[in-house]
């Protein structure tokens, strides 16, 4: 493992501006990843959990370079997203893939199979359309498709296979780092596990570092190395995969693990924190923790002080005032 | 079996089959379905999208487009839903049979208040004046937990938030004490901590009102937590039904055991899902035999000759040769 990580994210900020409701009215901004820092490794897989509109998919598209940062320093694969030169990007879109969450939506139905998956190889360098052919139905066979499905249109395929599609056009360029963004919430049950199995074999074999994002939060343990969750635009708790789910200790983890422990009875290890109310608007977040107009163990100092991500061994970090003694409680 | 006892089921569904028309051919999305639901009681319906679970819904209120095939019989109170004109219907759905859609983005009406759409199913199915009406609507709210009820009756859906809505359409499916509520996917399109409580709406429902619920979900985390009783759908059959805890803790059918072992589980150390390979069948052209055989590890010749019965198996039955005694499986009381 190289000692620098693929990404580093320093005080990462995203805003969305919007227009003014009136001419009199303040312009609203939305603000959508507010201050966030972290590191992916070489190899691992990151896990992005949180609800919508937390923020996670908006980071996800600062990392591939879809939006650009407000404040903050972006570093992905030795780019520096904040500026960087139209000669480099080509590069930097080699180096960085994505796999989005609906594979009826991201393939254009007009193309091939092999246009689909050939394209970016064709913009990355100059290939014959013999080769171009060979290189494809190598991704295929890779992905699990049969050869034969080179000249179909993703309509005459599922949407497990189209998400198999989708998953040989990122790997087509010889990635270093994929964003996966919700890559199977889309599809079936009995679907899922085959393409997170074909993931995780992916990763194994071509050496590939995820971001992982998804609301669904066995699934990003099953995949993830490390997780981090996010609330209105902020990391409030970030771990490795098992230490947050044996000892979560940020109180917005907790209600978010206790929803989730359906399929299977609940390891009761942590306090029993079910959530009241809503997710407030980005436009206009709480002040200090934005998480305390739900938060059960609210105390003043909350909505005063902003609390930062402290380190409680391991290299588990929360933002929470109080999470010694909310842990103690338990 | 005993029809006589105390607790005669609301609903009793015997061999439904609801044959949706297509260009080529009829699709059996529903295709021999029977089952019970006791007064009070929770039933999960699961399945993968395309297994009918939908269309089984639909046809329990008699909801379908034009040129559906549907025979079999649903008896609601003793009554035959198959035989009643669709005025009856009419009267019937909203007041005794309610239903809660999918996606509440979509269910209320965009230009009319939510109070209004309120006091609309009470105008249309209770003898109360106007300002009781009002009065009601506003209890209805309370009911279903939404804050400052008074105000929020002259909101418009667009002001609502997704979780809200679903609470003014659980409130208004129960407004008039229903017998059965249907809930098609009712959390799919909320956030996890909103889905928590919308759930633990439907069961205070049930727990205040006797509500019988019918739950059409695909998630069986949801089941786990609110059903008393389970059936699990597969391309328009029911291959498996039981009690909740019995069918998470010995799941009988080569599906249902599949598709518990493909979820990723919380605490799972396991590096692969076992994913169930292939994929589901096309309704129109389905296969010979039991519809699961091309995808089942267990597959043998017989399987793909006839479709197995219901075999009782624990706490509910399973629809596999697994579980023939091959001596006398059709007579096996």
């Amino acid at each position: 493992m190289s000692p620098d990580p693929l990404v580093r994210a320093e005080s990462v900020v995203k805003h969305f501006h919007q227009p003014r409701r009136s001419w009199r009215g303040a312009p609203q901004v939305v603000h959508a990843v507010d201050v966030v820092s972290f590191e992916i490794r070489h190899g691992e897989t990151f896990g992005l959990v949180g609800e919508s509109g937390c923020g996670k998919t908006t980071l996800g598209r600062l990392m591939l370079y879809l939006e650009a940062v407000t404040a903050g320093k972006l570093t992905v694969a030795g780019h520096d997203l904040a500026n960087m030169s139209q000669r480099r990007e080509l590069d930097y879109r080699r180096s960085v893939q994505a796999v989005f969450q609906d594979p009826y939506g991201s393939l254009n139905p007009r193309q091939t199979v092999l246009d689909l998956i050939g394209e970016p190889i064709s913009v990355q360098q100059k290939v014959g359309r013999a080769e171009l052919r060979e290189r494809v139905s190598e991704l295929l066979r890779l992905v699990g498709l049969p050869a034969a499905s080179l000249d179909q249109y993703p309509h005459e395929f599922s949407g497990g296979m189209r998400q198999r599609i989708a998953i040989a056009r990122a790997i087509s360029v010889d990635p270093a780092f994929i964003v996966l963004d919700e890559p199977v919430s889309a599809l079936d049950v009995s679907i899922r596990a085959q393409v997170l199995n074909l993931l995780k074999d992916l990763q194994g074999r071509l050496n590939l570092t995820y971001l992982f994002i998804a609301h669904d939060l066995a699934v990003v343990e099953f995949m993830s190395d490390r997780v981090a969750v996010m609330y209105l635009g902020k990391m409030v708790e970030t771990a490795a995969g098992k230490d947050m789910y044996r000892k979560p200790l940020h109180p917005y983890t907790q209600a978010l693990l206790r929803a989730a422990t359906a399929t299977t009875p609940p390891r009761a290890v942590f306090q029993d924190v079910s959530l009241s109310g809503e997710v407030p608007s980005p436009i206009n977040p709480p002040s200090g923790c934005r998480f305390r107009t739900r938060c059960p163990f609210a105390r003043p100092r909350c909505a005063g002080e902003e609390p930062l991500l402290r380190d409680a061994g391991d290299g588990h970090r929360a933002a929470c005032h109080f999470f010694e003694e909310i842990a103690a409680a338990a | 079996m005993d029809g006589t006892t105390a607790s005669a089921p609301l609903l009793r569904v015997e061999d439904l089959k609801t044959h949706l028309p297509s260009n080529r051919g009829p699709v059996r999305a529903v295709d021999g379905v029977s089952f019970d639901v006791a007064p009070g009681e929770i039933l999960g319906i699961v399945g993968e999208s395309g297994c009918g679970k939908s269309t089984l819904c639909s046809s329990l209120v008699r909801l379908l487009p034009k040129g559906t095939q549907v025979s079999g019989s649903i008896r609601f109170r003793g009554e035959d839903l198959l035989a009643k004109s669709q005025e009856e219907m009419r009267a019937l759905r909203g007041r005794d049979i309610t239903m809660i859609q999918q996606n509440p983005m979509t269910a209320l009406d965009p230009v009319f208040t939510v109070g209004s759409q309120i006091r609309e199913v009470l105008k249309f199915n209770s003898p109360l004046g106007a300002r009781e009406r009002l009065a009601n609507a506003i209890q209805i709210l309370r009911q279903v937990h939404i804050p400052s009820p008074e105000e929020r009756l002259s909101n418009y859906p667009h002001q609502m938030s997704g979780g809200m809505k679903q609470r003014v359409l659980a409130g208004m499916a129960t407004a008039l004490k229903p017998g059965l509520l249907l809930a098609d996917e009712p959390t799919t399109a909320l956030d996890v901590t909103i889905q928590e409580q919308i759930l633990g709406l439907l069961a205070e429902i049930r727990d205040r009102l006797g509500t019988s619920i019918i739950l059409v979900t695909h998630d069986l985390g949801i089941v786990r937590r609110l059903c008393d009783r389970v059936v699990i759908m597969y391309a328009g059959r029911i291959v498996e039904s039981g009690v909740t805890a019995d069918i998470f803790a010995k799941p009988q059918h080569p599906y249902t055991r599949a598709l518990l072992a493909s979820i990723p589980k919380m605490g799972d150390t396991r590096d692969r899902l076992q994913a169930i390979e292939g994929t589901i069948p096309d309704l129109r052209d389905l296969p010979p035999g039991c519809s699961f055989t091309p995808r089942c590890p267990h597959a043998h010749a017989r399987c793909s000759e006839a479709y197995p019965p219901a075999f009782p198996v624990g706490s509910g039955a399973a629809r596999c040769w697994l579980h023939a005694t091959d001596r006398v499986p059709e007579t096996a009381q």
